[in-house]
């Protein structure tokens, strides 16, 4: 169900410096955070869009996520555990609260919300940047959580859901994802991406599979898979194969795996 | 320059330029094409549909010699788009399998709505097998073999869907209905009544062009209200009138001691100050004009903001 009018279209930041505002709040606990001011008068939208959110209709919403939020423990400590339903969850709970809305996967829309909005849910997941010699961080790089980017924390969570649904997102560990996410020449395509975890997946699961087993881990050899299907995909674009294509690619890379943990990839990728 | 190394089996770009004749991508809703959008004709939660035609330029029996195909070996037609703003990619129409060449026919990409920014479009032609006993060396199946991404670099291949310069919102509504009463006018200027000057222009100011007068003089072919048949002469008043009642509505904050350079892009104030100082030489001399000559107000504004052409075609 989502929470807002159809046609309604959100406060946009964007350039280089949409990190800025969070400078004066770093290292502040995500429940000092949690009602943060907001002022849409300041606030960019799409020139095109009739239907402005209102700033009651976006506090309302903070409101409800925010209780949403502590009936699954917030603001205690997340483990590793803890972490990866959260994350599940809150895609769900993101994608079901901003479906059928026109920005709803819009960079520029999740870069406000998370700068603006809802801070504190990417600082209890993702922390605050590292201080750099004793000093708080600057450039879009080190603040990519807030960001308009995909590993803004709120756009991640809902990426991975919207990408693999809530079942394989549940399964699947963060190295597992990001391996597929830094390799956009075939992991964009979200049909083909769902095909490659799925398959490393059940591989995982199948005890004569040689991943995440025998001398290997799902990280690193997720890793390797990754790469081989980066290699093979500039040769044989996996988009315009079949899931029984893409699902024999993979399971053929998986296959390759005890040679290929040895292989010099960095090189090969690089190179 | 970079130098890519192919493999043997990938085709050359006059080879296939000679066999087949692909034409441009085109919008299918507005029958443009499509590299030429410029950001202003599509807004979120639009999808676009963008198609392009594929003929040969030779007989098709002929195509296999020409591009030297093995036996057993077919060529299939493909496309991809991807959306790197929003991370999401797809094929054609009919996809994910290419589309045998055998006939002249066309392309299709249905983009969803859940785009922004822009698309990159990449054409590309793969060859499939059809027989297992291949030749020594032979490509693999499924194996792409030419693509117009090798020649054309990405900005001749991407697709603008939000351009980076300020807009202001323009929006066709009924005079009668929103004002009470009918006008033959055809714009007016609606702006916040409380604006300052470092708000953003987009959301304190609307051009509002009337919906009656649209469908009368300016309207498509299904009678709808068509902004692309404006003569320029009516952009050129809409500035005129937009200059004029923001420099109205701000004349007091002009003539404070406000720091303009301060003003952040895209804000009012930045917006108005740049164009009184690009007609008057400066806002200074813009006020005075302003406060002790309206009429030379408008004429520099006229100046400023005149087509280079008076006729009334499009």
């Amino acid at each position: 169900m989502t929470w807002f009018e159809p046609d309604t279209h959100f406060p946009r930041a964007s350039g280089n410096s949409t990190w800025l505002p969070l400078v004066d709040l770093h290292g502040n606990a995500p429940e000092s955070l949690s009602n943060n001011q907001i002022d849409l008068r300041r606030a960019e939208f799409h020139p095109a869009g009739d239907r402005h959110v209102t700033e009651d209709e976006l506090l309302a919403w903070r409101n409800d996520l925010n209780a949403w939020a502590h009936d699954r423990g917030y603001p205690s400590a997340l483990n590793e555990e803890r972490r990866s339903v959260w994350d599940v969850d809150l895609g769900i709970k993101l994608q079901e609260d901003t479906a059928g809305l026109p920005e709803a996967l819009h960079p520029d829309v999740w870069c406000w919300i998370a700068t603006y909005l809802l801070p504190h849910l990417v600082v209890y997941r993702w922390g605050w940047p590292s201080l750099k010699d004793g000093e708080i961080p600057t450039g879009r790089a080190k603040w990519a959580r807030f960001g308009s980017d995909l590993r803004n924390g709120l756009r991640l969570s809902m990426h991975r859901i919207l990408t693999y649904g809530p079942d394989v997102a549940g399964q699947a560990t963060e190295q597992e994802f990001q391996s597929i996410q830094y390799r956009p020449a075939f992991g964009l395509d979200q049909r083909v991406a769902r095909v490659v975890m799925e398959t490393v997946l059940e591989a995982w699961r199948d005890p004569d599979s040689p991943y995440g087993k025998h001398g290997g881990s799902r990280a690193l050899d997720n890793n390797d898979v990754c790469i081989e299907l980066r290699v093979i995909n500039s040769l044989r674009p996996l988009c315009f194969a079949s899931d029984d294509e893409v699902t024999g690619v993979v399971l053929d890379a998986i296959e390759r795996l005890p040679d290929t943990r040895s292989y010099d990839w960095h090189y090969a990728e690089k190179g | 320059m970079p130098i890519e190394l192919r493999p043997g089996w990938c085709l050359a770009d006059e080879a296939v330029h000679e066999a087949i004749c692909l034409g441009d991508w085109i919008v299918e809703d507005t029958g443009q094409p499509a590299f030429a959008n410029d950001g202003d004709d599509w807004k979120p939660g639009d999808s676009i549909t963008i198609v392009r035609s594929v003929e040969f330029k030779i007989n098709p029996l002929d195509v296999r010699r020409q591009l030297d195909l093995a036996a057993g070996q077919v060529l299939g037609i493909a496309a991809r788009w991807s959306c790197r703003s929003t991370s999401a990619a797809g094929v054609h129409a009919g996809g994910p399998t290419p589309i045998p060449l055998a006939d002249n026919g066309s392309l299709t990409l249905d983009i969803p709505a859940g785009i922004a920014g822009s698309i990159e479009v990449e054409t590309c032609l793969v060859v499939k097998w059809t027989v297992d006993d291949r030749p020594t060396n032979a490509c693999p199946d499924g194996a792409l073999v030419w693509s117009d991404g090798w020649t054309n670099p990405i900005r001749e291949r991407v697709i603008l869907l939000e351009g980076a310069e300020t807009r202001i919102p323009v929006r066709t509504v009924s005079f009668a209905e929103r004002f009470g009463e009918p006008s033959g006018s055809l714009w007016a200027i609606d702006i916040d009544t409380s604006i300052a000057p470092d708000d953003l222009l987009a959301n304190v100011v609307t051009v509002l062009l009337n919906r009656d007068v649209m469908v009368r003089d300016f309207s498509d072919t299904d009678g709808d209200p068509d902004p692309m048949q404006l003569p320029p002469s009516t952009f050129a008043g809409i500035s005129v009138d937009l200059i004029r009642v923001l420099t109205a509505a701000l004349v007091e904050e002009l003539e404070g001691d406000e720091d303009w350079a301060d003003l952040m892009g895209g804000t009012v104030g930045q917006m108005l100050v740049l164009r009184l100082t690009e007609a008057f030489g400066s806002v200074a001399i813009a006020l005075a004009d302003h406060e002790r000559d309206q009429a030379a107000f408008s004429r520099h504004l006229w100046s400023r903001f005149a087509p280079d052409s008076w006729k009334a075609s499009t």
